[in-house]
């Protein structure tokens, strides 16, 4: 779906970003893009839908260069960006403006997301909270039924509630000629949803592996006392210990808390890279 | 790639549908706030015996400047911060984004203004034979002034498109100091050619009766046509690709949140 080769990016005012970005991510699956701030994460969402241009290399998406803009790319591609605008009319009114211009728009499933976020489709969407808007772009970014949704820092905003219903809705409207692209901090609502990992870190991608491969090479372990093994990859204090994360030697696979496994990849990038590469995946 | 992924008529029907709908309360207020101030502005005339002038200059300078605003202000979406995104990633081409805006602000606003004005001369007509027993021929749209009028102000309106695709910010006022700028380059230019050419007539090395009078005006006549050309012919479709080229390359403002 997406095939990224040598992107090179800059802004005018700094250094590079990117210098030689490598990325391919198949369809049917929602996609965690991890990284701290300034790593570059919004940057290559918003090369991915066009908004920016790369200076060099090739970024090809469902067979289109984002950067041409074309209608039916756009049409295939939804994105939230974390700061958004949205216009000062009705929910309904807004459908009536937007919804036309995507193909595959479905209004039934529109008011039945609508409904399950508990939006008012005749309340004016400047009177809604951040939250609220929120919760209505991801309805109608879902409804349009475009293959690549992007998210940027979807939960923030939302209450507690919110958050559940937003995974289940994700977890629910993904299919195998779909894409979900989310990038975040809050990486414990996301928790049990996103799958594959992509960690960005200095403008490369320093970690890509499933879920499943990360428990089947690193496992998670809670110690009373500070781990002094040199086998650890990383460790942290936490309520009653620490929590270290080591090479998985066992065979015997552990639930890893995503920060910790963020943490331990950004402290320890090549170490952890080459025990992915041992096992037979690039990290 | 089909030629519809370059043009669809639905698509640019639908973005000219959303301007206006999205755009219709503040154009409204717009309206009223110039009803009311024309209003004060024929009542004023009356009373002090002065009406009975020509309609033109009004229309002219609504025509014209408040042309020259809207246009300016017609791509503030795509230099808005969060606007932007929804403007570019919205499932059209580059080409109808471009056109909707061009038509809006040339061919719709005209036709908008000429309706307009004849709407509310109707309605001063009637309020003055009503109020000061005064009848008032009201505003014929259909004079060949009119249409020069017209046509002057799709010519020039070109440039503040293309102002409003590049300047960021107070593209109005960046636009009249851009073409201030041009004309007094152009102006400073023309006085180092003539000078060039014509130095020794400064100088008094040459005598001024041999100065091929004739020569000048048969050169000036030509140049007179082909500027004429070039403001009427070439001008406006030049800064209409210039202003598509810009959209075509426009990215957001900010990448980083």
């Amino acid at each position: 779906m997406i095939k990224i080769r040598n992107l090179s990016f800059s802004y005018a005012q700094s250094d590079s970003l990117f210098t030689s970005l490598d990325l391919d991510l198949p369809a049917g699956s929602i996609f965690g893009l991890l990284g701290k701030n300034g790593a570059g994460k919004t940057t290559l969402l918003k090369l991915l839908t066009g908004l920016l241009f790369p200076k060099g290399g090739d970024c090809d998406v469902m067979g289109y260069q984002p950067q041409k803009r074309w209608p039916r790319f756009l049409e295939e591609t939804y994105m939230i960006p974390e700061e958004f605008f949205i216009p000062p009319v009705s929910a309904r009114e807004y459908e009536r403006l937007y919804a036309p211009f995507y193909p595959k728009f479905d209004r039934g499933l529109f008011r039945e997301y609508l409904n399950e976020f508990g939006l008012n489709l005749e309340k004016r969407l400047s009177r809604f909270s951040y939250g609220q808007k929120k919760k209505f772009l991801l309805a109608f970014g879902l409804a349009t039924n475009c293959r690549l949704l992007i998210l940027d820092e979807p939960t923030n905003g939302l209450d507690i509630p919110s958050k559940s219903q937003f995974r289940k809705l994700l977890a629910s409207a993904l299919t195998e000629e779909r894409s979900f692209i989310i990038s975040t901090h809050q990486v414990r609502d996301m928790e049990q949803l996103i799958d594959p990992i992509i960690i960005l870190d200095e403008g490369e991608i320093v970690f890509f592996q499933s879920m499943c491969e990360v428990s089947k090479y690193l496992s998670c372990h809670i110690l009373q006392d500070v781990p002094a093994s040199s086998e650890v990859l990383h460790y942290e204090k936490i309520l009653g210990g620490y929590s270290v994360v080591v090479e998985n030697n066992t065979g015997e696979e552990s639930n890893i808390d995503l920060e910790i496994l963020f943490n331990a990849v950004v402290s320890n990038k090549e170490r952890i890279s080459q025990i992915f590469k041992k096992g037979g995946r690039n990290g | 790639m089909g030629s519809d992924q370059y043009f669809n008529p639905k698509r640019l029907w639908l973005l000219l549908r959303n301007d206006v709908l999205s755009f219709y309360r503040s154009t409204l207020i717009s309206v009223g706030t110039l009803v009311v101030v024309l209003l004060l502005f024929f009542f004023v005339s009356t009373v002090s015996g002065r009406q009975g002038g020509s309609y033109l200059p009004i229309f002219g300078l609504i025509l014209f400047i408040g042309g020259f605003l809207f246009t300016s202000s017609s791509f503030n979406d795509l230099h808005h911060k969060h606007k932007s995104a929804l403007f570019l990633t919205l499932p059209s081409s580059n080409l109808e984004k471009f056109l909707g805006k061009l038509i809006l602000t040339s061919v719709g606003y005209a036709v908008g203004v000429l309706v307009f004005f004849h709407l509310f001369t109707l309605l001063v007509s009637g309020l003055n034979l009503l109020f000061f027993d005064r009848p008032l021929t009201p505003f014929n749209p259909f004079q060949a002034h009119i249409f020069e009028y017209i046509g002057a102000y799709l010519v020039t309106q070109s440039i503040f498109l293309l102002g409003a695709v590049t300047f960021k910010t107070r593209a109005f006022i960046k636009t009249i100091l851009s073409i201030s700028g041009f004309f007094l380059a152009l102006m400073l230019f023309s006085f180092f050619v003539i000078w060039l050419f014509y130095k020794d007539y400064f100088t008094g090395q040459v005598v001024v009766e041999t100065f091929q009078i004739e020569s000048v005006i048969h050169n000036k006549h030509i140049f007179v046509e082909i500027v004429r050309i070039l403001f009427w012919v070439v001008l406006a479709p030049f800064l209409w690709w210039i202003s598509y080229l810009r959209l075509r390359e426009s990215e957001v403002q900010d990448g980083i949140s």
